[in-house]
């Protein structure tokens, strides 16, 4: 591999070249016991209960923005996807587009990434695939990655499951990713306080289930941001979703470059950050166990579920005025308007 | 299509342009439309350009109106602005 | 300057108190007040912040051709997705515009009397960029030297100031405009005289009025309608429409201020003088309304080889195939932007006509009226919150 500096044909076709990549970068990297043996199926062991299984596919530009990198998010994106139905994220696939010509030592340190998220994450990459396509027909790399987690029994997590009077809390602030790479963009390229919070989450998601087992709905935020997630949860059933705008946790690199770009925070990317309905009941248990995390230590209640307005989410502002909360359609914009 | 806000400068640049500082950046703005710019100032930002100053006495008379004669039941204490902005 | 805080504008206390002066304001009239807006800022702000719902039932705002992207000419969207499929060009514009359909039909990709836009162009291939500003786009130029840049110049007279600004300075030699820059002030004569239009008050725009000033709107209230130049802020527009409601009760239509911090009454005469030096007014098209004179911004002199149909007249010469038609059928934009039609009125609103299948301009911009209405939900009831 130490040959090459950059990524060729022959990387992808399944010979030397293929292998050399594969034993020397990845299964070195990775370090995982079914990869190692370079068999075409990883034997995995089966502890049992039900089974979670995500995929998820990613391409991202810049590769590297601040707070993380491609590789960090393709780990995390999948293990959050996981995390969120309650299930405990064990095996990882990865899969890797490479475009032809892309630096040996950038496509290390996305690997370095990865594995260092997965440890965090205590998860392992246990298979994988690598194609080439010719310079000019790729954006650089992309990778997919798929998930398997375990469900221990007992837990009843989905948006059936959510009863107005159900309270609504973040994991912390909220468009942190969207705006942080947004910065890193052709024309703007500024250096903020701001990182992208991009982590997984299944960490603070079991310290959160152990002290509030009856959680009903838990979803990461990614892109279309909490307005995404609110509008998903209550999307044609008979209840609503009520948010606070003034209790949404904004870091203020998000307050001021969303309000020069006319872009609406709440519609914002996240991709370390979980938002879950909560029984009465299990309030402060599900904000104490957040706020006891690292990764949750700006949680805070954000909305209540509520009879009426049945299938909608609104926002009640800081005025007692309340307005709909848009299901978010495109990419976001620099606004002048 | 207006969307502007109010910036601080933070310093003067080449080519009639300023620093402002926006959270916890920094963006450049043009101020070729704007007379005598010093670090510090507000300006009203469009677009990447500075569509005006905010002088302190305009902020000032400005929060009056909308509290003294916006609020004020007698129509009388219209005049109330006139003299306190002398 | 320490004594001057933006946030005092979203003040909480002073918002709830300037809504009770509007509910006691309001008591003093028997028939409902229409209050127009002619700035987009205005409708979004409104929306975003709820700003409607704070109002007592007899005073309504309505949103007027304060959008620019919903009164661009269907003329220059075309040049503009033409000008993006020419190999040798790169198409700069603010990300407002990219999404609105213009007349060229799209056959068969979508229900109804689709048109193209210029993300359209970009998916079959054009180079099409989002910028922030004019500078940026200039910039992009001076980056690409093999490439021409055109850069869609839409806005009203805050944005084509800094154009103005750009090209007396000196831009790249392979950078051009489309000059779809409109002037307000000329629309605001045809409004009263428009049958059918019942409106006592005007929120005159902010930042446009901060280039122009506002004597240019002494006419209005002469036509009975009281006029307060506003802010965005919850404060500033809650300040404005209290102004409004002021004059009215007293029975003296004027034009006030409120916004004094940003607008002088002159406007601000450097930025007023390089327009002039840059750009002759001339007729435009307002899209759907009518041919407004004076109304539009055209490069003069030196500066008009800045100009997309000075360098591409050629290309420009053999158009695409283009609909007759303005708007799609059915689309009652024109009507909506001149506030005699609400978009609950329209028949293809909320029904061929959606956010992600936009049919009007009115749908694309999030400025624009039917699109504010559907996504803050305005057309509805006041939101009923049952616990």
């Amino acid at each position: 591999m130490s040959r090459y500096e950059r990524i060729r044909m022959s990387h992808g076709s399944g010979g030397k070249l293929t292998l050399e990549l594969i034993e020397d970068l990845f299964a070195a990297t990775f370090a995982s016991a079914p990869l190692k043996e370079l068999c075409d199926a990883a034997v995995l062991d089966n502890p049992g209960g039900r089974l979670a299984f995500a995929t998820d596919s990613h391409s991202i530009k810049p590769l590297f923005f601040p707070g993380g990198d491609i590789g960090r998010l393709a780990v995390a994106g999948t293990v959050n996807d996981l995390s969120v139905m309650g299930a405990k994220p064990v095996y990882l696939s990865s899969a890797f587009i490479l475009e032809e010509g892309f630096p040996i030592a950038e496509l290390t340190k996305i690997v370095r990434s990865m594995k260092a998220t997965a440890d965090e994450a205590g998860i392992e990459i246990v298979t994988g695939d690598t194609k080439v396509v010719e310079k000019g027909k790729g954006d650089g790399i992309f990778i997919n990655t798929t998930g398997l987690g375990f469900i221990p029994d007992g837990l009843k997590i989905g948006p059936q499951h959510v009863r107005p009077g159900d309270v609504l809390l973040v994991s912390g602030s909220i468009g942190d990713h969207g705006i942080a790479v947004m910065s890193q963009r052709e024309g703007f390229e500024i250096t903020l306080e701001l990182k992208s919070d991009v982590a997984p989450l299944n960490g603070l998601i079991e310290t959160v289930l152990a002290a509030a087992p009856n959680i009903r709905f838990m979803r990461d935020v990614t892109r279309g941001g909490l307005a995404a997630v609110a509008n998903e949860m209550v999307m044609r059933k008979p209840f609503g979703v009520r948010i606070f705008d003034a209790k949404v946790p904004l870091h203020h690199d998000v307050v001021e470059y969303s309000e020069m770009l006319g872009i609406d925070p709440l519609l914002s990317a996240n991709e370390g950050k979980v938002v879950l309905a909560a029984p009465p009941n299990e309030v402060e248990a599900a904000l104490a166990a957040m706020h006891s995390h690292p990764l949750g230590q700006q949680a805070a209640i954000v909305g209540d579920v509520v009879k009426k307005p049945e299938g909608r989410a609104i926002v009640e502002t800081a005025y007692g005025s309340r307005r709909m909360l848009e299901m978010p359609i495109e990419e976001q914009l620099p606004r002048i308007c | 299509m207006c969307l502007a806000i109010p910036y601080q400068v933070i310093d003067l640049q080449e080519n009639d342009s300023c620093r402002i500082r926006v959270g916890s950046g920094v963006q450049n703005c043009f101020i070729g439309l704007i007379d005598s710019v010093k670090p510090g100032d507000w300006l009203v930002v469009h677009a990447g350009f500075a569509v005006e100053k905010i002088s302190p006495e305009d902020a000032r008379e400005n929060l009056e109106l909308i509290n003294r004669y916006i609020f004020a039941k007698d129509p009388a204490d219209k005049d109330a602005k006139a003299e306190s902005s002398e | 300057m320490k004594n001057f805080s933006p946030d005092i504008y979203k003040d909480p206390t002073l918002v709830a108190r300037l809504k009770q002066r509007i509910a006691e304001l309001a008591q003093e009239f028997k028939e409902p007040v229409k209050i127009m807006h002619i700035c987009g800022t205005h409708e979004h702000e409104m929306g975003r912040y709820g700003l409607r719902d704070l109002l007592p039932d007899n005073v309504e705002v309505l949103a007027g051709p304060g959008c620019p992207v919903c009164v661009c000419d269907t003329e220059y969207i075309d040049q503009a997705i033409q000008l993006a499929l020419s190999p040798e060009v790169i198409l700069t514009s603010f990300g407002d515009m990219l999404a609105v359909p213009g007349s060229i039909p799209l056959k068969g990709e979508r229900k109804g009397d689709v048109r193209m836009s210029l993300l359209d162009a970009k998916a079959r291939g054009g180079d099409v960029r989002a910028v922030y500003s004019v500078f940026d786009a200039a910039k992009l130029a001076q980056a690409n030297p093999k490439k021409q840049v055109v850069f869609f110049s839409a806005g009203f007279e805050t944005t084509v100031v800094a154009v103005a600004a750009l090209l007396k300075r000196g831009a790249p030699d392979n950078f051009f405009i489309i000059e779809a820059n409109y002037f307000t002030p000329p629309a605001t004569h045809l409004l009263p005289e428009l049958e059918g239009f019942d409106v006592n008050g005007f929120l005159l725009p902010g930042h446009a009025s901060a280039i122009t000033g506002i004597r240019i709107y002494e006419h209005l209230p002469d036509y009975g309608i009281a006029c307060a130049s506003a802010g965005f802020d919850p404060v500033d527009v809650l300040a404005g429409i209290a102004s409004v409601l002021r004059q009215l009760v007293e029975n003296k239509p004027g034009l006030e201020n409120t916004y004094g911090r940003v607008i002088q009454y002159d406007g601000n005469r450097k930025a007023l003088a390089e327009l002039d030096e840059v750009f002759a007014r001339s007729s435009k098209r307002w899209r759907g309304i009518a041919d407004i004179p004076e109304s539009g911004f055209q490069l003069k002199g030196k500066y008009r080889r800045y100009s997309t149909e000075e360098r591409f007249a050629e290309v420009l010469a053999d158009p695409p195939e283009r609909s007759v038609n303005e708007h799609p059928k059915g689309c009652r934009c024109a009507e909506i932007t001149l506030g005699l039609a609400r978009p609950d009125d329209c028949p293809v609103f909320d029904k061929l006509c959606t956010p992600d299948n936009p049919y009007g301009p009115c749908m694309v911009s999030h400025e624009g009226t039917c699109r504010a209405w559907y996504i803050y939900g305005m057309g509805k009831e006041r939101i009923h919150v049952e616990v």
